[in-house]
């Protein structure tokens, strides 16, 4: 297994007048990396440039050194795209779309069977092989696009919020296919839903109108925010007052008891309790916290 | 309600829509609008004609009657005297007899010149003029003459009237007061659709659907929303090009040129102005709404640019089935103007928009009829068919074969992909089972005695060597000149006494019958000499069959192939809908080969609409005409058949065949390069552009052969005579329109 390095150098992109990327630098290798960021903050234009839907107005992209314009063909073969909530093609059965997507790929036939009836079978749509996609319920056609950006084994895995709009069993379900493929595969992550990727990211990059504002290990980022996390445990005088004392994350339901977990460089309180920073706190500090 | 009215009017590029159209309306309205001077010619004429003709067609009669009379009480008279009855006998004046009279439709037409109208009974008014004369010099009878008198003034004034150059533009009039409706009708279109499809946001429906009104309360509130939509609409064009019309005009000239109670059909601006303009805005009001109801229905359940041509073919299909249902045409086939099969511009100036929303009061039976039954007809399918049956399923037709095999390849995918994503199929298979109707009816039609007479002559002189063709006119033509001249001698007989009146009439009578026959024996010996001519450049041609055509095939299905490239851009669709191209794009195949595989299946499949058509042509061909060779290639291009001869039926047929998969195959190249490189639903209205307008430009700038390149003419098989036939483009433009306007609301979307 060759390392995988992609370097994405000095990207810009702009529509009109507003900045999607602004000088976007970064090395991505295998493993899974979380994209954060507010709505508009240049995440699908990234992945759009990484699929070579858009092209970036300055900047150069490199896969091991080789400047990806030029790779055509070769560079799309690595790669396996799934956009956000798509509606697929509603005449074509299952079986039909990843064939379909197999024969795109250049996938020759009996490859591509095999891999379709193992994918499938890790997505858990043996049943529904031979359904038409437009019969789908929402999360069905959420795995049905993973399975088809799997399909290949491809070394760049660009996936924008594969997770929206599914119950937390399918939920867990894509989490644990996406952790099988993370040790040989780079996995380009961009989400909403930040506990999705917790446990699952090894880096995250934070991306705020199109800069990169933290980018680093998860275990790193993370800890590099202990100390200013706290938990209250809130009072009866505290119930209405907390928000206006403290800067409140978020609440927390614990032992019948709530806290309020808070973001404070000092000890806000008497009884507030210094806790680890999560991935929703850097969250919180990187775009609320920092204003 | 009001809701339902701001959904519309919310919508910024709809407002922009409409004042667009008002204001084409208003430049229409305002250019047609005849003015103070114009009015005052078109009074001074009408009183011309009023004054030197004081009988009119009702006083014509009388006179008739009068004569008639006279003539029946000499006869008893001689009776009782014990005379010869013969003597006295009323000698029926052929022309001018009742029967022969003008509708007051036809008078206008003749006045005004109209489309094909004006020349024709311009003609017919010089030929009663003569032969009043002529019966002038025989007639002896006082009665008589004076009734002769009294014609000949009358349509000595008509003929005068006619020939007038201070006639108002019957045409722009005409023009403006269509354009009107048919403006009206695209608002009408627009505002329908998005009636229909204000709620088609994810889930939106449902919700409004599970309010306390529910489903009928919000159809409701839409189609009164749409009813005061049609009444503000009509209200307004009316108001604006009334207004227009104010700007131009005072009514002191139209007040008297209005007072004879009967000049209204002079001018359509007399509707405007006095009492029909209520009853005109009624009716276009109830047509549009209707129009509009249906619409709403059909935009719900299928696309609009299935919808509009759907409105129209279910028109025409109603049409001709009560065509059929007709036993005696009367009143009532009249009355519901029926569909007539075999001349296209007849075909569609009568079905068009045009006459639902212009001229609408003589079909006001044929509009409200069909518009109530398809209403009901799309009533019943809603309740019925629309809860019960999944939204991607309604009305499409399944292919469960193909659906359930899986190709093999990337072309067996994108074959799939085009016929599935097929909005258009339906109406394509409607149009070829129109075509095939046509055929059928072109096979079963009875061949005019105009037409008789030119397939005897050219069953005649077709296949004679060059002499015997020769000898053969020479000698028919001898014949006419003999029946000419005997027809002379008999009046000359008649001066002298030596024949009867009634000897002179019978001889007058086989000379007017030989007459029709002479003007079809001319051009068939214009044309032999045309032939003759070439043979002499070195080019090999001869007399071919070389009309009927025009009269038997119609060209609007043919035209209609239009919607091939249209739907091959749809090839896109799915894809685009899905917003599934950037994962298509990001695989290694999902770019170029991807666009050559579609490409190829989209013109493969182009080519099999046009050999679908073909072969109904060729069945049409093969089972009504006899004659070896034909003239289509030649008459489509006629440089070009003088160039290469006149080739035989077959080869005709290829040729035509080839022309049209020409035509077809680069607009679906444009259709889905536009798709790819743009977005698909770019790809219809910039076709419809080019496919339309954009030969009649190269004509323009051009000149010289490029004038053949229209669509009718490279589509239709035989090509149609007129490219630029007015009730052929509005239904070609009005599918431009809506696509146009379905572009609009989507870049403004976007």
């Amino acid at each position: 297994m060759t390392d995988f390095l992609l370097r994405i150098e000095h990207v810009h992109k702009s529509y009109k007048h507003v900045k999607a990327l602004d000088d976007f630098t970064t090395e991505l290798k295998n493993g899974v990396y979380a994209l954060l960021g507010p709505n508009g903050s240049g995440k699908s234009t990234l992945m759009n440039i990484l699929t070579q839907n858009l092209r970036q107005d300055e900047g150069e992209i490199f896969l091991g050194g080789e400047n990806i314009r030029g790779m055509g063909k070769r560079y799309r073969t690595m790669i396996g795209y799934m956009p956000q909530t798509v509606d697929v093609f509603p005449s074509f059965t299952l079986y039909d779309f990843l064939m379909y997507m197999a024969h795109l790929k250049e996938i020759d036939r009996k490859t591509a069977c095999d891999q379709i009836d193992r994918l499938i079978e890790q997505v858990e749509l043996e049943d529904y092989k031979h359904r038409k996609l437009g019969t789908f319920s929402g999360g069905m056609k959420q795995r049905a696009l993973l399975s088809q950006s799997l399909l290949g084994n491809p070394s760049l895995l660009i996936l924008d919020e594969p997770t929206a709009g599914l119950d937390p069993m399918q939920r867990i379900h894509i989490k644990n296919i996406l952790t099988q493929y993370a040790s040989n595969t780079c996995i380009l992550l961009a989400t909403h839903i930040v506990p999705d990727i917790d446990g699952l990211a090894t880096d995250l990059i934070f991306l705020k109108q199109g800069k990169i504002v933290s980018q680093g290990k998860t275990e790193r980022l993370k800890k590099s925010l202990d100390g200013i996390f706290w938990e209250i445990p809130l009072t009866e005088d505290l119930q209405t007052s907390s928000s206006a004392q403290f800067r409140v994350v978020r609440y927390v339901q614990r032992d019948g008891q709530t806290f309020a977990r808070v973001f404070s460089a000092e000890k806000p309180c008497e009884n507030a309790v210094s806790v680890n920073a999560e991935i929703e706190d850097c969250y919180y500090y990187h775009f609320e916290a920092r204003l | 309600m009001k809701y339902e009215l701001k959904k519309l009017f919310s919508q910024r590029f709809f407002l922009f829509f409409m004042l667009l159209l008002l204001a084409a309306n208003c430049v229409l309205a305002y250019s047609a609008a005849p003015s103070d001077k114009a009015w005052n010619r078109a009074l001074d004429d009408f009183w011309t004609c009023y004054h030197a003709a004081p009988v009119y067609f009702d006083t014509q009669y009388d006179a008739y009657t009068t004569a008639r009379e006279h003539a029946i009480s000499m006869q008893i008279e001689a009776v009782l005297r014990g005379e010869d009855p013969e003597k006295y006998a009323f000698e029926e004046p052929r022309t001018i007899s009742p029967d022969s009279g003008y509708t007051d439709v036809e008078f206008y037409n003749a006045l005004y010149g109209r489309k094909g109208y004006g020349e024709r009974y311009r003609e017919k008014l010089d030929r009663i003029l003569t032969d009043t004369e002529n019966s002038l010099q025989v007639v002896t009878d006082p009665y008589m003459t004076e009734y002769l008198h009294e014609v000949r003034a009358t349509y000595t004034a008509m003929y005068s009237l006619s020939h007038s150059e201070n006639r108002i533009s019957g045409w722009d009039a005409y023009f403006a007061y269509d354009s009107m409706g048919i403006l009206l009708l695209f608002a009408v279109v627009a505002a329908a659709w998005l009636f229909a499809s204000a709620d088609s946001g994810r889930g939106t429906e449902q919700l409004l659907f599970a309010s306390t009104k529910g489903a009928c309360g919000v159809v409701r509130q839409k189609i009164l929303a749409l009813l005061v939509f049609c009444a503000i609409g009509t209200a307004v064009f009316e108001a604006s090009a009334f207004a227009m019309f104010c700007t131009k005009t005072t009514f002191a000239g139209a007040d008297a040129f209005l007072a004879s109670a009967e000049s209204y059909l002079l001018c359509p601006y007399a509707v405007y102005i006095y009492e029909y303009a209520l009853l005109r805005v009624v009716i276009r009001f109830a047509v549009l709404f209707s129009a509009g109801i249906f619409l709403l229905f059909a935009a719900r359940m299928l696309p609009l640019v299935f919808g509009y041509p759907a409105f129209f073919v279910a028109f025409l299909g109603i049409q001709y089935a009560m065509k059929n249902s007709q036993t005696t045409p009367g009143t009532a086939y009249r009355a519901l103007n029926l569909f007539y099969m075999l001349e296209p511009s007849h075909y569609f100036k009568r079905y068009s928009s045009v006459d639902l929303c212009g001229r609408s009061v003589p079909f006001l039976p044929a509009g409200a009829v069909l518009c109530a039954a398809l209403l009901i007809v799309c009533t019943v399918l809603l309740l019925f068919q629309w809860k019960k049956t999944p939204k991607r399923k309604r009305f499409m037709p399944k292919f469960p074969v193909f659906l359930t095999y899986t190709p093999r390849t990337s072309f067996g995918f994108e074959c799939k992909k085009l016929l599935i994503s097929q909005k258009l199929l339906l109406p394509l298979i409607l149009l070829l089972v129109i075509k095939a109707m046509i055929c059928t009816a072109a096979m079963q039609q009875s061949v005019s005695y105009r037409e008789q007479i030119y397939r005897n002559y050219m069953l005649t002189f077709q296949g004679l060597t060059i002499d015997e063709t020769e000898r053969a006119l020479e000698q028919e033509h001898k014949k006419f000149l003999g029946l000419f001249a005997a027809s002379e001698e008999n009046s000359q007989r008649y001066a002298n006494g030596e024949i009867t009146y009634t000897e002179l009439l019978a001889s007058n009578l086989k000379k007017r019958t030989a007459e029709k026959k002479y003007e079809i024996f001319l051009d068939v010996k214009a044309e032999y000499e045309r032939i003759q001519s070439l043979s002499c450049q070195g080019i090999n041609a001869e007399l071919v069959y070389g009309t009927g055509w025009k009269k038997l095939l119609s060209g609007a299905p043919d035209l209609l192939l239009l919607l091939v490239p249209i739907t091959a851009s749809f090839a896109y669709t799915a894809e685009n809908k899905a917003k599934l191209r950037p994962v298509l794009h990001a695989t290694p195949g999902g770019r170029t080969r991807m666009f050559l595989h579609k490409l190829f299946i989209c013109n493969a499949y182009a080519v099999l609409w046009c050999v679908l058509f073909g072969l109904a042509d060729l069945w049409w061909i093969s089972e009504t005409f006899t004659l070896p060779v034909w003239n289509a290639a030649s008459a489509s291009v006629p440089e070009l058949a003088d160039a290469i001869g006149v080739p035989t039926l077959g080869g005709a047929f290829f040729a035509m065949l080839a022309k049209r998969i020409c035509m077809t195959s680069i607009l679906t190249c444009t259709a889905v390069c536009i798709a790819q490189t743009a977005k698909s639903f770019l790809a219809s209205p910039l076709v419809c552009f080019a496919g339309i307008f954009a030969p009649h430009l190269l004509s323009l700038l051009l000149g010289g052969w490029t004038k053949y390149l229209s669509v009718p003419n490279l589509y239709c098989f035989p090509p149609l005579p007129d490219p630029k036939s007015i009730p052929l483009a509005v239904f070609c433009f009005g599918i431009f329109a809506v696509l146009l306007f379905k572009t609009i609301r989507k870049l403004s979307a976007d």
